[in-house]
C-alpha cells in the first residue's frame, strides 16, 4: 500500500507526496493557467508535464518517454473542453527509486527499465490525487499498478509497489514487466487507460495480469477513497 | 462547421451565410477528423484509401556487405585509450519502404572495456539508438525523436534478443610485422599481452536510423527496420598489430610530483572483417505493428442521397436518433497519414513473435473513443498474423 | 508558465516600512532573527535529506531536498589522485510558477549560488578529494549533490549550504578492496559504509542589504555613506526581491572565513566586514551545532544496538 501526505505545496493548485515501499515521488499541479502563445489551443487546455529524475540533470530521453506516458492518460482524464486557452502544468520530481545507489543495477540492464517504470507507476497515482487537489475537472478516476511476472515463477505475479525489500528487487530476474492504468467509474474498474507491457508474455498472462490489475485498483481506490473522505471534512464549509 | 462542405455539394445548400469552399487538400487540413469521419462512411481510409485493417506495403532492401569508408578496411584504428571508432563503419544495414515512408538503418560498432563492476555478464546487451526523423530542420531532438530512441532503447533489453556474453571479445588476434595473416589462439606462444586483454573489450552496438517522409507514426516501422537489421549483424575479428605496440615511459625530468610515474603501453586495436562471426540471437525477432481505435460518428457523415433538406430533417427527427447515432468503433491497422495520426488517439502497439508478445504499450489518449478489451484481442490476433504475413525468420 | 512575481508600489513601501521599523512580513520581530532551521535525515538511506525553514505559525517556508549519489569515473588528467565533486541545484515549476521549466544559458540565480557553495566545499578543501580516489588515474568516486526545491520563500543559499554538508557528513560510499588493479565494490551487507572526508564545515550565510535614503539626498545633504543601509537576514521571496545589495559570508567554527562575495549593489562601509564577520559566527556555531546533533540522533537511532554487539571492554578512568 501506498502512503501519501496531499497539499503539501503552497505554491500549487494541488500537490501531493506518495511514498511506496520503495520510491517516492512529489506532484505539483497548478491549472487553469495563462499559458505562454504555443500553449494556447482555441477549444481544449493544453497540457504540460515535467518529471525530474531522482539524481542529475533532467528531463533526460528516460523522463521525456515517461512524461509523454502521463500527459496521454491526462488527456484523456481531465475535461479539457472546460478550460479553453489555459495550461494545465503538472511538475513531478522523483525523490526516492529504489536504484539510485551506486553498484545497485547489480550490472543488469533490466533495471534500468524497472527503475523507470516504477517512477512512472508512483508518478501516475500521486497525480491523480494531485489533480483532486488541485481541483481540476476530470471524466473519471485512475489508479496505475505496476505488475512483474519473474523467470523462475512464472504463474505469480508481483506487485512491485509493494515490495520493500530493496535487495530483494534488485536481485528479481523478470521476465514481462506491465504498468496497467485502469479507469475507474461507479467505484469499479473499469476500461485500460494505459497498458505498457514489456519482455516475454502471452495471452494467458496477459489476462492475469489485467485481473490482478483490476483488484489491486479495487483495493488502492478504497484507500484513495478514506484520504479523501479526510481530506473533504477538514476543508470549507465542512471543517469543524 | 456549417459553413465547410465538400466541393460536391456547393449547388444544394441554399443558406443566407455564404458558403465558403475549400478544395480537398485543404479540407484535411483543416478539419481532418471532419474529413476521416466522411471517409469511415464510405468504408475507406483517407488518402491511401485503405481498408481499415489493412497494412501498407512494406518493401525490404539491405545489403550483405559491409562499409567501411573512407580509408581501406584495415586501417580502422582502435587505440587504447580512447575508444570510439570512425563513425563510418556499418555492419548491417536495412532500407524499409513502407508506403511513401523511408526508414534507414545502419547499424555499427564500437569497443569499450568491459566493466565488469558496471555491467553483468548474464544481462542483456542495449543497442544504443539515435532516431533522425528528417524534417528539412536542424537542431536539438525533438521530442518524437526522443521518445522513439528510448522506445526502441528499452524494448531491445526488455526483448531479451543479445546476451552481454555474446558481446564480450573472448579472443584477440596478433599480427606480427612479418606475416600478413592475422593468428587467433597461437597456443605455441603464451603472449602476455593477448591474455591480459582476453574478456576484457566488449562489443557496443549502435544504430543510426533516418526516416524520411515520415507518414504516420513512426515506432513501430522503425522498430521492425532494426530488428531486420539485427537478424544479419556480423561482427569482425579483433586483433593487436604488433607494430603499433608502443611503450610510454614518463620523462624523469618532470618535476611535477603529481605527474603518473607508471610505465603505460599503448597499441592499436584493428578490425579483421576476413574473420566474421554472426551474432547469434538470444530470441527470435519480433514484428511490431500499430493499431488505432475511432468511433464512427454518424453526426459528420454525407447523407448519401436525398438533398441537405432530407438531412436537416433527419437530425430534426428525435425518434431517430438513439438508431441512428449509435457510435461504431473501428478498429484501424497501421495508422499511415497525417490525417488519422491527428485524429486517432487511442492508440496500441504491439510487437510479437511467432510464439509470445514482446511489447504492448496501449494509450488511451481521448475519453470518447476508448479502446476496449475486445479490440485489444482483435487488435492482438492481427498483429500476430501480421508477423506471420512478413514471416521475417 | 514563469511569470515573474511582481510586486505593487503600496505593498513595496508596507514591507519597507515594515523593514525599517524592525519588523517582517511574517512575524519575526528582529531583522536578524531567522526562520527555524529543521533537519530531517530520511531514515535506511545514507545522505538523503530534507531540510527547511519554517515559519513562526509552524508552516514550511522554504525546503529542499538534498542527495548525495557517487559513481566511479575516470579522473581529470591533470588530477590523476583526486576524486570529483559537483552540486546541481535547479529551480524548477515544483518551487513556484514563476520559475521557467526549460531554462536556456546558465545564468540564472541558484546556478549562482551552486557555484558559490561548490566552490566554497572544494577550494577550502572541506571535501577530501585525494580520499575519492580507487586507483591513480584510472578510477575515482564522483560524488554528486543534487539540490531539489520543494517548496521556496527564500533563504536558499543556507539552506543549500547547510543542507549540502549534511548531507556530505552523513553519506556512506561503498568500500573497495583494490587487487591488482581489479576494482571490487562491497555492498552495505558486505562492509560497512565509508563516510566522506569532510574536513571543515562551512556554512553561508547571506546579509540582505536595503537603502535607507536615496543616493541622491545623500550627495545633497552632504552625509557619508555609513549607517545609510538596513541588514536583514534570512530574507523571504518578497523582501528578497526588494534588496538592494548582498553581502555573502562563508565562515567555519574555526572562525575562519572561507569566502566573500558583495557583488556589486548598495555599497557599504569596508569596517562593516569585520562586524558581519563578528555577527555570522554565532549564527554559524549555533548551525553547525545542530547539523551534528541531527546526525548524531540518526547515528544513535540506526546504530540502536550497537552497545549490545560491542566487544570492548569496560575501562575505568583512573
Amino acid at each position: 500500500m501506498s502512503y501519501s501526505k496531499y497539499s503539501i505545496l503552497e505554491n500549487h493548485d494541488g500537490s501531493c507526496e506518495l511514498s511506496t515501499q520503495n520510491s517516492k515521488v512529489i506532484v505539483g499541479i497548478s491549472g487553469p493557467l495563462e499559458p505562454k502563445q504555443r500553449h494556447r489551443l482555441p477549444l481544449q487546455s493544453a497540457i504540460e508535464v515535467i518529471i525530474k529524475p531522482s539524481s542529475g540533470l533532467g528531463p533526460t530521453t528516460r523522463e521525456v518517454l515517461m512524461q509523454d506516458k502521463l500527459a496521454t492518460v491526462l488527456q484523456a482524464v481531465i475535461v479539457t473542453e472546460l478550460y479553453p486557452r489555459k495550461l494545465i502544468q503538472v511538475n513531478a520530481q522523483i525523490l526516492e527509486s529504489p536504484f539510485d545507489e551506486f553498484g545497485s543495477m547489480n550490472g543488469n540492464t533490466f533495471n534500468e527499465i524497472t527503475s523507470s517504470m516504477i517512477d512512472l507507476n508512483s508518478c501516475f497515482n500521486s497525480s491523480f490525487i494531485s489533480l483532486c487537489d488541485a481541483s481540476i475537472a476530470l471524466k473519471s478516476s485512475f489508479v496505475s499498478s505496476l505488475l512483474a511476472i519473474t523467470e523462475e515463477n512464472s504463474s505469480k505475479l508481483i506487485n512491485l509497489a509493494n515490495v520493500s525489500d530493496l535487495d530483494t528487487l534488485r536481485s528479481y530476474n523478470f521476465k514481462s514487466l506491465h504498468l496497467v492504468v485502469l479507469e475507474i467509474e461507479e467505484n469499479k474498474p473499469t476500461n485500460i487507460l494505459l497498458l505498457d507491457s514489456k519482455g516475454d508474455f502471452n495471452d494467458d498472462d496477459l489476462v492475469k495480469v489485467l485481473d490482478a490489475a483490476q483488484q489491486n485498483t479495487s483495493a488502492e481506490f478504497k484507500n484513495i477513497r478514506s484520504l479523501f473522505k479526510e481530506k473533504l471534512s477538514q476543508d470549507f464549509i465542512w471543517k469543524k | 462547421m456549417t459553413d465547410i462542405t465538400n466541393p460536391e455539394q456547393q449547388n444544394t445548400v441554399d443558406t443566407g451565410i455564404a458558403l465558403m469552399q475549400f478544395p480537398k487538400q485543404v479540407l484535411s487540413r483543416l478539419q481532418p477528423d471532419l474529413v476521416l469521419q466522411r471517409h469511415l462512411q464510405l468504408g475507406l481510409r483517407p488518402k491511401t484509401l485503405m481498408k481499415f485493417e489493412e497494412f501498407r506495403n512494406v518493401e525490404e532492401n539491405s545489403s550483405d556487405d559491409i562499409f567501411v569508408n573512407k580509408t581501406s578496411n584495415s586501417d580502422l584504428q582502435m587505440t587504447k585509450d580512447e575508444d570510439s571508432s570512425d563513425d563510418a563503419l556499418i555492419l548491417a544495414n536495412n532500407v524499409l519502404k513502407v508506403g511513401n515512408m523511408f526508414i534507414k538503418t545502419e547499424l555499427s560498432l564500437g569497443i569499450a572495456e568491459f566493466d565488469s563492476l558496471n555491467i553483468n555478464e548474464d544481462s542483456f546487451a542495449p543497442i544504443w539508438p539515435e532516431v533522425n526523423i528528417d524534417r528539412g530542420r536542424i537542431g536539438a531532438p525533438t521530442d518524437e525523436e526522443m521518445i522513439v530512441s528510448r522506445q526502441i532503447f528499452e524494448n531491445i533489453i526488455c526483448g531479451k534478443y543479445i546476451k552481454q556474453k555474446d558481446l564480450v571479445i573472448k579472443s584477440i588476434g596478433k599480427k606480427t610485422e612479418e606475416s600478413e595473416t592475422v593468428t587467433y589462439n597461437s597456443l605455441s606462444e603464451e603472449d602476455e599481452l593477448l591474455l591480459e586483454n582476453e574478456n576484457k573489450w566488449s562489443f557496443v552496438l549502435y544504430a543510426k536510423i533516418n526516416v524520411y517522409s515520415r507518414e504516420g507514426p513512426v515506432y513501430d516501422h522503425v522498430f521492425n527496420s532494426l530488428m531486420l537489421c539485427l537478424k544479419k549483424l556480423k561482427f569482425p575479428g579483433v586483433y593487436i598489430e604488433e607494430s603499433s605496440i608502443d611503450l610510454q615511459i614518463p620523462s624523469k625530468k618532470s618535476f611535477n610530483r603529481k605527474q603518473k610515474q607508471e610505465t603505460q603501453r599503448t597499441f592499436k586495436m584493428k578490425f579483421d572483417f576476413q574473420n566474421c562471426k554472426k551474432l547469434i540471437l538470444n530470441k527470435n525477432i519480433s514484428i511490431s505493428s500499430n493499431f488505432g481505435v475511432i468511433y464512427k460518428d454518424p453526426t459528420l457523415a454525407l447523407s448519401s442521397s436525398g438533398g441537405s433538406e432530407s438531412v436537416l430533417e433527419d437530425a430534426m427527427d428525435v425518434e431517430n436518433e438513439s438508431k441512428e447515432f449509435k457510435r461504431e468503433p473501428i478498429l484501424i491497422a497501421d495508422i499511415s497519414t497525417d490525417i488519422e495520426e491527428s485524429s486517432i488517439f487511442s492508440r496500441l502497439s504491439v510487437s510479437c513473435n511467432s510464439s509470445s508478445y514482446t511489447s504492448i504499450n496501449l494509450m488511451n489518449g481521448s475519453n470518447n473513443q476508448k479502446i476496449s478489451v475486445q479490440q485489444l484481442k482483435d487488435a492482438l490476433q492481427l498483429s500476430k498474423a501480421r508477423f506471420n504475413s512478413l514471416n521475417p525468420n | 508558465m514563469a511569470k515573474d512575481l511582481e510586486i505593487s508600489n503600496i505593498e513595496k513601501k508596507f514591507i519597507f516600512d515594515l523593514l525599517a521599523s524592525s519588523q517582517r512580513l511574517d512575524g519575526r520581530k528582529s531583522l536578524l532573527e531567522q526562520r527555524n532551521l529543521n533537519i530531517v535525515i530520511t531514515p535506511n538511506k545514507f545522505g538523503d535529506i530534507y531540510i527547511e525553514y519554517k515559519r513562526l505559525d509552524g508552516s514550511i517556508a522554504t525546503r529542499l531536498h538534498c542527495k548525495v549519489t557517487s559513481e566511479v569515473v575516470k579522473p581529470k588528467a591533470q588530477r590523476p589522485f583526486e576524486g570529483t565533486f559537483f552540486i546541481n541545484c535547479e529551480f524548477n515549476g515544483l518551487a513556484g510558477l514563476n520559475f521557467e521549466n526549460y531554462k536556456v544559458g546558465s545564468n540564472s540565480d541558484e546556478f549562482y549560488y551552486g557555484r558559490l557553495i561548490e566552490s566554497m566545499i572544494l577550494r577550502s578543501n572541506a571535501l577530501d578529494l585525494e580520499q575519492l580516489c580507487i586507483i591513480a588515474g584510472l578510477k575515482v568516486w564522483n560524488i554528486r549533490v543534487d539540490v531539489h526545491v520543494l517548496e521556496f520563500d527564500g533563504g536558499f543559499l543556507e539552506l543549500a549550504s547547510i543542507g549540502c554538508m549534511t548531507s556530505l557528513l552523513h553519506y556512506r560510499r561503498p568500500d573497495v578492496t583494490v587487487r591488482n588493479e581489479k576494482v571490487t565494490v562491497h555492498s552495505f551487507d558486505e562492509k560497512e559504509g565509508v563516510k566522506l572526508g569532510v574536513l571543515h564545515i562551512p556554512i553561508a550565510l547571506q546579509f540582505n542589504l536595503f537603502q535607507l535614503k536615496e543616493t541622491a539626498e545623500i550627495i545633497k545633504s552632504n552625509s557619508s555613506i555609513e549607517n545609510n543601509e538596513l541588514v536583514a537576514l534570512d530574507c523571504t521571496l518578497k523582501e528578497d526581491l526588494l534588496k538592494d545589495g548582498e553581502f555573502i559570508i562563508a565562515l567555519n567554527k574555526n572562525r575562519e572565513i572561507v569566502q566573500l562575495n558583495k557583488p556589486g549593489g548598495l555599497p557599504i562601509a569596508a569596517l562593516k566586514l569585520i562586524q558581519f564577520a563578528h555577527m555570522a559566527l554565532p549564527i554559524i556555531e549555533e548551525i553547525t551545532s545542530k547539523m551534528l546533533k541531527a546526525i548524531e540522533i540518526d547515528e544513535r537511532q540506526r546504530n540502536k544496538y550497537g552497545h549490545l554487539l560491542s566487544a570492548e571492554n569496560d575501562r575505568y578512568a583512573g
